[in-house]
């Protein structure tokens, strides 16, 4: 496989009114990056300027090295995309909207598509309009993934899916990695999904990345440390993403995205009694690089000392 | 212009053939047109109708497919955009001077598809009589063709170059405007120079007029085209 980029984003900057998107990235040939965030982050924008549906103020984006600006559409026949929603021709039958994508794909591979659409049971005699939600967020998977992208684009594709649905989907995405292993860029707001499938997770929030790393680093670097202590002074805070502390009984739990054992030592001496070291999910650092001041601890008291911030963010 | 035949070939399929609100548009406009033209072409053949009616009410539903099934063709336009099945179109590895060529054909496409039964079927009646009105029956043919052309460009560029729905029902309304306006405006120079729209009228029967007055709608048209285009292609944004 080839070591060029599948895609780069340098300064990759949109502006509205009341928002503006500035991002950079890079995705390796068969790397699945998660790019997390709350609603209005900036994930849709970021996807749309990549597929040109809006164009962005500045910045250089390149897919398989190539400049999108000037191959647009030799890019795209190597994409493949599923937008939120999946809104395709709600006036079309299914199979008309199959050929339809077919025409614009040299690549498009018709047993591919018959295989998955038996899988997901699909009718593509309805039209999409009769599709419910579900199969039609199947049908968008088919038009994304029939002609063996090299990159798959997917903006929240699980949103609004039931439970079931939903399984299926992270299944059908484990089986392409497998088959024929595309990158993907995974745009969600469900940690789970992006716990899942994601090789390296990004966070975005109001328009910027405010840390992107390995999925395995991350899971490996944050731990949450619970302990008990009374005088704070012999602990240096900004070395904590967040310290939770409540006066009254001394209890302590701090959360740090720099574990390592020897980090134990450290608070031994200063004068930490008994520190108790959890593992954190992605839900969880989730939480504290996108909301760093807004997440309260029910196990605090009201007077309890708490203060947030990514030391060390990167 | 960075055109690809193929794709030009599928996007105009879209439209005609696979989008059913346009496709029921041209069915009911050919079924209602020449059902009629049908009707008054039986009453001309059998004499009780002037072949002139005939002529007049074909030309009139010819002109009147040339301007309607462009503003169809916007309205499934903007309908994809609300829906948001614009952005996938925009998504696929098609160029945007592509995509907006292959509307606006299809919009002529679909002009065509709507008059040309009734054409046919007054064409052949009106040349079997012969005469005038069969002589003027080709130019109507071809004038619908350049109508075609041109208000295709222009509806279609407003349509893919302005993002809000309301833009269509003010463009609907302007073409009803025009239509009466221009009744109202010829009713009342008609006194005044009806020796000179006499003359404007045999000019435009005559080879010269004919040739001018396509050379001036073409490049009407073309010009049309090729600002939508550039503007279409510079958009900042297709939702």
């Amino acid at each position: 496989m080839s070591d060029v980029a599948v895609l780069e984003v340098e300064g990759l900057e949109k502006r509205y009114k009341n928002f503006s998107l500035r991002v950079s990235f890079h995705l390796a040939p068969g790397e699945v990056l998660g790019v997390v965030g709350p609603n209005g982050a900036g994930k849709t924008t970021m996807i749309h300027c990549l597929l040109r549906i809006v164009r962005p103020d500045r910045g250089r984006v390149r897919f398989f090295g190539l400049d999108l600006d000037q191959h647009e559409v030799a890019i795209k026949q190597r994409v493949g995309f599923f937008l939120e929603e999946a809104p395709l021709f709600r006036q079309m039958r299914a199979s008309d909207v199959l050929k339809f994508f077919a025409s614009f794909y040299p690549s498009w591979d018709w047993n591919l598509a018959e295989k998955m659409l038996q899988q997901f049971e699909l009718d593509v005699t309805k039209e999409v309009s009769e599709l419910s939600k579900g199969m039609r967020a199947k049908l968008g998977l088919v038009t994304a993934l029939s002609h063996q992208p090299e990159l798959v684009i997917l903006d929240e594709p699980t949103a609004g899916l039931d439970p079931g649905m939903h399984r299926e989907f992270v299944q059908l995405v484990r089986t392409v990695l497998r088959d024929f292993s595309p990158a993907i860029l995974l745009t969600s707001h469900i940690m789970a999904d992006v716990e899942d499938l994601a090789d390296r997770v990004a966070f975005l929030q109001e328009g910027k990345i405010s840390l992107i790393e390995s999925k395995s680093r991350l899971l490996q670097s944050w731990r949450r440390i619970r302990t008990r202590c009374r005088d704070l002074s012999r602990l240096d805070l900004g070395d904590w993403v967040a310290v939770e502390h409540d006066q009254a009984n001394g209890k302590l739990q701090l959360v740090t995205n720099r574990w390592n054992i020897a980090l134990l030592d450290q608070l031994r001496e200063a004068g930490l009694k008994d520190p108790e070291v959890f593992t954190l999910s992605l839900e969880e650092i989730y939480s504290y690089v996108i909301h760093p001041r807004g997440r309260t601890s029910a196990t605090l008291s009201n007077n309890a000392h708490r203060w947030r911030g990514l030391a060390g963010g990167k | 212009m960075i055109l690809d035949g193929e794709a030009l070939e599928v996007i105009i399929k879209h439209y005609v053939l696979y989008d059913h609100q346009c496709r029921r548009s041209i069915l009911v406009f050919v079924a209602v047109s020449g059902l009629a033209t049908l009707v008054l072409a039986l009453l001309v053949v059998f004499g009780k109708l002037p072949a002139l009616f005939l002529f007049t009410i074909s030309t009139g539903f010819s002109f009147g497919a040339s301007f309607v099934m462009p503003i169809v063709l916007a309205f499934v336009i903007q309908r994809e955009k609300s829906e948001g099945s614009f952005r996938a179109l925009r998504a696929l590895p098609i160029s945007s001077e592509t995509l907006f060529l292959g509307t606006v054909l299809a919009g002529v496409i679909a002009s065509i598809l709507a008059f040309l039964p009734l054409y046919v079927i007054a064409t052949i009646v009106l040349t079997l009589r012969g005469g005038d009105v069969a002589h003027l029956q080709i130019g109507v043919g071809w004038a619908t063709l350049l109508i075609s052309f041109l208000s295709a460009s222009f509806t279609l560029t407003l349509a893919l170059c302005v993002n809000s729905p309301t833009v269509l029902s003010y463009l609907t309304a302007g073409f009803l405007a025009l239509a009466m306006w221009s009744g109202i405006l010829v009713q009342k120079l008609r006194p005044v120079l009806e020796n000179r729209l006499e003359k404007l009228f045999y000019f435009m029967l005559s080879l010269e007029g004919q040739i001018l007055a396509t050379v001036i709608l073409i490049m009407l048209s073309v010009m049309i085209l090729y600002v939508g285009s550039r503007i279409f292609s510079r958009k900042k944004s297709y939702v």
